[in-house]
């Protein structure tokens, strides 16, 4: 698996989704969308049990969410905190 | 028809994709496959691709994208055809690259071409 993502190590990227348990219906539409494993059926709604394992900046799971219960970070937010992780990761190779 | 491939290379990112060398199968498709143009986009399910896809498609022209599972595919690029104003049932064709590798990849690929004759 791609460990790094613009040369950031994945687990510092906070991008992934969050399932509102109230909203969710336990349809299983987004267990059968994302590819990567990053939801689990859990007691009550789907849960996320592979955060790093959604790609970076990938929301499609939420188009597909009948009752609105995926959401995300919004893409403003993602690219001011990659800025950062760049600049951080810059430094850290030039040392 | 016209044959366009549309890769959809999901930023590079994609546990699913891991497999595929991007550089490669671009390279080798517009060297060895029979197609009239080939395009890489890192994410045409989103408004940036749905505006290439406004501006690029037309009728005459099959397009086989490679990208996610198809029925996903038939969901996420639905809106960029119909902005495009061509019917996906006569100038789509899908093809899956998700958990498959460059060969693979290739294999069905050049399978899907000959079909499209
Ligand atoms: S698609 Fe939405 S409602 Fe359905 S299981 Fe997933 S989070 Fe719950
Ligand atoms: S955003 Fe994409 S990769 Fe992430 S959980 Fe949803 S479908 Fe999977
Ligand atoms: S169309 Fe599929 S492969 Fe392409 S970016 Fe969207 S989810 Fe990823």
């Amino acid at each position: 698996m791609s460990q790094r993502y613009m040369n950031i190590p994945r687990e510092e990227i906070p991008w992934y989704p969050t399932v509102d348990a109230e909203l969710c219906t336990s349809c299983g539409n987004c267990l059968g969308f994302c590819a990567n494993g990053v939801f689990a059926q859990g007691e009550q709604a789907v849960e996320v049990v592979s955060p790093y394992n959604c790609v970076v900046g990938c929301d499609a799971c939420a188009k597909d969410c009948p009752s609105g219960a995926i959401s995300f970070p919004s893409k403003e937010e993602l690219v001011q905190k990659l800025r950062e992780l760049r600049l951080k990761y810059a430094e850290k190779q030039e040392r | 028809m016209k044959k366009a491939v549309l890769i959809c290379t999901c930023s590079f990112a994609c546990p699913s994709m891991k497999d595929i060398s991007f550089g490669e199968l671009t390279e080798r498709i517009r060297l060895e496959l029979p197609q009239d143009y080939v395009v890489l986009h890192p994410r045409i399910c989103e408004a940036n691709g749905e505006n290439l896809m406004e501006d690029l498609l037309k009728p005459g022209v099959k397009y086989i994208t490679l990208a996610c599972k198809e029925e996903k595919q038939r969901k996420l690029l639905r809106d960029g055809f119909q902005r495009a104003g061509v019917p996906m049932d006569e100038n789509w064709h899908p093809i899956s690259i998700s958990f498959k590798t460059t060969e693979q990849v290739l294999a069905e690929l050049t399978k899907a071409l000959e079909e499209e004759k």
